[in-house]
């Protein structure tokens, strides 16, 4: 039996009365990376959504690292092992510090509503910072960083909760030539080292050779997939 | 001075009044951050105007105008923050549709009932020196269920403003946190007419925040600097008032006024070139 690390079966996903995808289904092997493309409004954000648990689907089958995500509590159980890098919204009204703003990635595994951060989350978080080379910058107020500096910060928040996936959402995105190669570059590297699976979503066809496989999101249906042996419907 | 605030002291009425604009200010300024950073002033504005449908109501209903702005915004910030939850359009969609009919209901029922329109328009300037025990107790509930959600929520409120897709995709209940600071909101603002009147609402909850946001470095001196200025604010508008005999809700907001005129100088000033 194959070890797959995130299993769709039949997935049709939306909100509320609009459904963005229908009868999507595809499986990614463990330390798979992905790259899932499509225009706007395909649904690949959805399937991120999907993915992490935090979007039920109309219907299907979703299953994370074994776990088919039918409860509550199994896709809070799920998150844990996900890490996320969101996509690069505008400058927040409010101050926050580097080292703090990747401290935040661990809410739902060492704090949430009732446990607070602790002293250690801090220095964890230096240690992922200084895997990215951000570490000088820890005191720094986010807002003052490049766009590249930005996303390997984004980069240290996903990985500081030790995830065995990791979802992207347009890493890439508004990246200038050099730092859209940096952060790649280093995405991989770091994939390659922690063996860790990977699905990232981006309009930005570019990315497709290097990733294990491609897959196509189009009109609320998956379109095909590139360069793989896994079944697709 | 010191004879003033003495004698001034010895009032029931005016202590009543102190506590309520220090309680307010220390309190409900925390809720200028989030309108900031959220950019809810559209909301803030429109519940302003559902405030004096509200008194419109409560006049006509007998029951008074500052319970019927109090339940009206109560209500309001609730439906408003159903309707933006569901997307079933867009906040300033929303807003002027609130605001618009809220103003057309105040004005059709003034005309339909006979309610003197002054009446009605005294929820745009408050009374602080009415408040009863009774309202400097409420005010004091509103106070600590607004500072309470901020201890208890604080890492999840950071997240939603810092990053909205992050925290849905970590599993924070954006949702639900929006909801709740719509209600908090609504609360804020209710309590606030009661005591500074419509206009002046923002020198107790969005000014303060607005300068907060210009010097903090982090959330949590956000909030402790939001509430600093607004005590600061209602305070010195108090004895300002106290002192040269105008109106307590408008020295406040100059007070506050001037403060962050102040802020935004040495912003400027300090700010790196």
């Amino acid at each position: 039996m194959k070890d797959f690390a995130i299993e769709l079966d039949a997935v049709t996903a939306g909100y509320h009365h609009h459904t963005v995808f229908s009868k999507v289904s595809f499986a990614v092997s463990s330390g798979e990376r992905i790259l899932v493309t499509g225009s706007n409004g395909s649904g690949k954000s959805t399937l991120l959504r999907i993915i992490s648990g935090t979007l039920i689907p109309k219907s299907g089958t979703v299953t994370v690292q074994h776990v088919t995500l039918h409860n509550s509590r199994r896709r809070q159980q799920t998150r844990r092992q996900i890490g996320i890098l969101a996509q690069m919204q505008h400058d927040p009204e409010i101050a926050i510090s580097v080292r703090e703003s990747v401290v935040l990635g661990l809410w739902g595994t060492r704090f949430n509503w009732c446990t607070r951060v602790q002293r250690e989350d801090h220095e964890r978080a230096r240690n992922y910072l200084a895997l990215v080379d951000m570490l000088p910058f820890e005191h720094r107020d986010i807002r003052s960083l490049s766009g590249g500096q930005h996303q390997r910060v984004a980069l240290a928040r996903a990985l500081i909760r030790n995830p065995q996936i990791i979802l992207m959402d347009e890493p890439t995105t508004y990246l200038d030539l050099d730092a859209k190669r940096d952060i790649l570059e280093r995405i991989m590297q770091l994939q390659q080292q922690m063996q860790f699976t990977l699905v990232v979503v981006s309009h930005d066809d570019h990315l497709i050779d290097r990733f294990d496989r491609t897959i196509r999101l189009e009109h609320g249906s998956l379109l095909e997939v590139e360069g793989g042996s896994l079944w697709a419907r | 001075m010191g004879t003033l605030i003495a004698e001034a002291w010895s009032v029931g009425v005016i202590r009543h009044a102190l506590f309520g604009m220090l309680i307010a200010g220390g309190t409900l300024s925390l809720l200028g951050v989030v309108i900031v950073a959220l950019h809810l002033s559209v909301i803030r504005f429109t519940l302003m105007h559902v405030g004096l449908f509200g008194a419109a109501v409560g006049i006509a209903l007998g029951s008074g105008a500052t319970i019927g702005a109090f339940t009206a915004v109560l209500i309001a910030s609730c439906i408003m923050g159903y309707l933006s939850r569901q997307n079933v359009m867009s906040t300033s969609s929303i807003s002027g549709l609130f605001m618009t009919g809220s103003l057309a209901g105040a004005f059709l029922l003034l005309a339909g009932t006979g309610v003197p329109a002054m009446q009605v328009f005294d929820i745009f300037a408050g009374n602080i020196l009415m408040l009863s025990r009774t309202d400097l107790v409420l005010t004091a509930i509103t106070g600590t269920i607004v500072v309470l959600v901020f201890i208890v929520a604080y890492r999840e409120i950071q997240l939603v403003l810092f990053n909205r897709e992050l925290a849905i995709l970590l599993g924070v209940p954006v949702e639900a946190i929006m909801m709740a600071l719509f209600l908090l909101l609504g609360l804020g603002i209710a309590t606030a007419l009661r005591l500074v009147g419509a206009l002046l609402v923002d020198a107790v909850i969005l000014l303060p925040g607005i300068a907060a946001l210009r010097l903090a470095r982090s959330f949590g001196s956000a909030l402790l600097l939001s509430s600093l200025f607004g005590i600061i604010s209602t305070a010195g508008g108090f004895f300002i008032a106290l002192r040269f005999n105008l109106p307590v809700g408008a020295s406040a907001a100059m007070t506050a006024t001037c403060l962050l005129s102040c802020v935004l100088l040495i912003g400027k000033l300090i700010q790196p070139s």
